[in-house]
């Protein structure tokens, strides 16, 4: 039986807008980078969901490539509609959504995360207090939930959703739609500390959940201050995520973290990069925030990044990283905060 | 489609590179044309190819286009998917070639000689080759989607154009597989004299005559200096003729942007400026001769009682040179249509084919907007953009036009009927119906007017390449059914 979609109005105009749009965030997206698929140019998963709403596509027929769309918001950067929301990962998760609600599985584009996947699958929640790790389908959480483990640190996956119903979630905009049930499942049981993979997210469930929450980052940067460090790690550089720079103020608590675990070894780079990568005037609409497009940003920053000569420099996430790699020199280590962080317990 | 075709494709590419999922083919069923915009509006589109496949070789493409052959399977080219003139439309289904997994790159700095596979989106080619201390030098407003297959293709221009050339100006060598199966590799010595020019029959072909597989484009060091400037003028001529001056006195602005007193009214009432007509120009190179360029066009400009604004408007629409929101507007009302028409012509009479051009347009009951740009020694075009309404402004409940009576199939009527008001007006003025969209079956009724016995000539050579018809059928006004006929 072919099921069509009911979605908010305003996400369908929003389908409406982003399906006839002319694809300028296509290339910032990493899925299309990774996959090499029309498909998952923002503008075509859009229009996928305008079918789907008009049940011209049946939701069976989505398969996995729903799972295209990671959360990571560079498309609204890139978006020459300012980036309003909803956008296409609410499209996305919108879409899950109701392909959940038929049953049906999504199945994971990343094989990386359909290991990670199995893995919770196995995962009960450990007797005791124990921290709770909110899991997403973003590439953060596949090396939050290694750090994790590494360090030996008693976690459980995210309470509240059953594999398949955790599974079809994907990314972490859906714990939006699902706090209440997060809230009620957390009280629960014995949970001291709720971790978010994803520091957009983490002001959010603050504000939704009465526990502590913390940026997995900024937690383990905390836990390693008391361990012993490598020495002659030399000087660290911190290049936020593009995305922090416009949606939260996340990487400024990272900042001052960073700061306080590597002391004068850490170059702040923090409080430059909202000056002088995305001045004020690029945030209006129409403005051509789109200009500052996570490559160019890169490239802007390598300038500087450069000067200090850093052995390593930090992102915290795989597409920034990316970016990165491809504007700096080969010499200098680019990788990610919590590997980083992971590295130095060896 | 035939099953025993699918499969023996299916088997050269392997799983991973093949798909018949609805979804993936409706990703690949449109371009960006207004039309197509209707037809998603007006419900279920209605062109989808059969499947769409992933090459990632040469050798894979061309085995593909003589499998293709031997079953009569039409195969539509696919790059980005940021056509505007229906490019990539199945009309005849088939499989569309999706040519993105084709990613290949080597720089030859010593020659300034790119061999980039056909599958790079323009932006992500542009980065790659800075960070390597190099420029292509073509920035079209869709490089963000768009390929490198898909510029050859259409024979794409970039907004820095007047200085870098059009990309059949920096296409070196080709590399092209043909519905036999054969992979042609044209020369990329600077210049030979080895009988006409290959390149030229395939640029621009719109895959209709092989497909583009690889191109070796020539780069450029990227520039010490660049510099946007913003002039007013009494009006058009006196731009145009400014413009004109330039260029005759070895002026070569990269970016050329003289926008009509309708487009020039928002722009300067944004920048507080009086002034009838804002002209952008843009400079970049050794930083010693954009100063000598920046002193003759103040010198040129003065004389033609035009006036210095500085850097303001440039850097504006440096910032927002990608935004189309207008258009997009327009064409998000199911009624609503709205499309940017590239003509060109000579010097001599490119003003008159712009006001014919609009008056066409807005006889037609559509409100117009133009701004000339890709200026050259012997002419330039001119973008005539044009917004109209078949009736309904609000977008219905559940985004269906077809609810709201029907006002998309409306719309698209309305759009067919303001096209060919303005490109027969082209036609009777002398100027060549497209600068750089290229044609695919938008403008394809008119390549007889723009090319008389020309057509023939491309006929004949579509028939000999392409004899069962199976490349991109329907495009650059070739027939679509699988006999050519007589």
């Amino acid at each position: 039986m072919m099921m069509a979609m009911n979605l908010a109005p305003d996400v369908v105009s929003e389908l409406i807008r982003c399906a006839l749009c002319h694809d300028q965030c296509a290339c910032a997206c990493p899925l299309v980078q990774v996959s090499r698929r029309t498909l998952a140019y923002p503008s075509r998963l859009a229009q996928v969901a305008l079918a789907a709403v008009h049940g011209e596509i049946p939701l069976e027929a989505l398969d996995n490539s729903l799972s295209f769309c990671v959360d990571c918001g560079l498309c609204l950067m890139w978006c020459v509609h300012a980036g309003k929301d909803p956008g296409p990962p609410d499209i996305a998760g919108n879409l899950r959504t109701a392909r959940s609600a038929l049953g049906l599985v999504t199945e994971p584009f990343i094989a990386e995360t359909a290991a990670l996947m199995q893995q919770l699958d196995r995962l009960t929640p450990r007797d005791g207090p124990t921290t709770c790790f909110v899991a997403g389908q973003r590439e953060e959480s596949l090396a939050s939930a290694r750090l994790l483990n590494r360090l030996g640190l008693p976690w459980t996956a995210e309470a509240p959703f059953p594999i398949a119903e955790w599974q079809d979630a994907g990314c972490n905009r859906l714990i939006k739609v699902k706090l209440a049930a997060l809230r009620e499942s957390l009280n629960s049981k014995r949970i001291i500390k709720v971790l978010v993979a994803s520091p957009r997210d983490e002001r959010f469930l603050r504000e939704g959940l009465d526990m502590d929450v913390d940026y997995i980052g900024s937690f383990l940067a905390d836990r390693l201050r008391a361990l012993p460090r490598r020495s002659g790690t030399g000087r660290i550089a911190f290049y936020p995520s593009a995305y922090l720079l416009r949606r939260s103020d996340g990487s400024a608590r990272l900042d001052r973290w960073l700061s306080e675990t590597f002391g004068r070894r850490y170059i702040p780079l923090q409080s430059d990069a909202k000056t002088t990568l995305m001045p004020a005037a690029a945030e209006g609409p129409g403005s051509g925030i789109s200009e500052h497009y996570l490559i160019e940003l890169a490239q802007r920053a390598w300038e500087r990044i450069a000067s200090f000569q850093p052995d390593v420099v930090l992102t915290t996430d795989p597409y920034t990283r990316a970016a990165l790699r491809r504007a700096g020199d080969l010499h200098t280590r680019i990788v990610d905060l919590l590997i980083y962080l992971g590295e130095t317990q060896d | 489609m035939k099953p025993r075709f699918l499969e023996a494709v299916h088997d050269l590419v392997g799983s991973a590179n093949f798909s018949t999922a609805l979804p993936d083919r409706l990703a690949n069923a449109r371009g960006v044309w207004p039309v197509e915009m209707k037809w998603m509006q007006e419900g279920a589109y209605p062109h989808l190819p059969d499947a769409v496949v992933w090459p990632q070789t040469a050798v894979q493409v061309g085995s593909i286009l003589r499998l293709a052959q031997q079953f009569g399977v039409p195969v539509i080219p696919f790059g980005g998917g940021s056509g505007v003139v229906g490019g990539v439309v199945a009309e005849r289904l088939g499989i569309s070639l999706d040519m993105k997994r084709m990613t290949g790159l080597q720089v030859d700095s010593i020659s300034l000689v790119a061999r980039a596979q056909a599958g790079w989106i323009g932006q992500d080619l542009e980065t790659r080759l800075n960070t390597l201390g190099f420029t292509l030098g073509h920035y079209p407003q869709s490089m963000h989607s768009s390929t490198v297959g898909g510029w050859i293709a259409t024979r794409a221009a970039g907004t820095f154009s007047t200085k870098y050339g059009k990309i059949d100006d920096m296409v070196v060598a080709l590399e092209i597989a043909l519905p036999t199966g054969a992979i042609l590799r044209t020369n990329a010595a600077p210049r030979s004299s080895t009988g006409p020019d290959l390149e030229g029959l395939f640029m621009g072909c719109e895959g209709t005559l092989g497909v583009v597989t690889e191109a070796a484009l020539r780069i450029l060091p990227l520039p010490e200096r660049r510099e946007l400037i913003g002039y007013t003028f009494p009006g058009v001529h006196h731009g145009l003729e400014a413009v004109r001056m330039m260029l005759r006195s070895e002026v070569i602005p990269a970016v050329v942007r003289l926008y009509d007193q309708a487009e020039s009214k928002s722009k300067l009432a944004a920048l507080d400026l009086e002034g009838a007509t804002l002209l952008i120009l843009g400079f970049e190179g050794r930083s010693a001769i954009v100063e000598w360029e920046l002193s003759e066009a103040e010198r040129i400009v003065s004389e033609l009682g035009g006036v210095s604004r500085g850097h303001l408007p440039g850097d504006l629409w440096f910032a927002s040179r990608f935004d189309t929101r207008g258009m997009l507007k327009a064409n998000q009302n199911p009624g609503g249509v709205s499309d940017a028409i590239e003509v060109a012509a000579p010097w001599a009479n490119l003003e008159s084919l712009y006001n014919s051009v609009k008056h066409a347009a807005e006889e037609n009951g559509a409100s117009v907007h133009a701004h000339f740009s890709h200026m050259y020694l012997t002419g330039g075009s001119v973008y005539v953009i044009f917004f109209a309404d078949a009736g309904g402004r609000a977008v219905p409940a559940g985004g269906r036009a077809v609810q709201a009576g029907g006002l998309a199939v409306q719309a698209e009527e309305l759009y067919r009927r303001i096209l060919a008001a303005m490109l027969d007006a082209c036609v009777a003025a002398g100027g060549t119906i497209s600068h750089h969209h290229g044609v695919g079956i938008a403008k394809a009724a008119w390549m007889r007017a723009e090319h008389n016995a020309g057509l023939d000539v491309l006929l004949q050579v579509k028939k000999v390449l392409d004899p069962a018809n199976i490349l991109n059928p329907g495009k650059l006004g070739f027939p679509i059914a699988p006999q050519y006929g007589e």
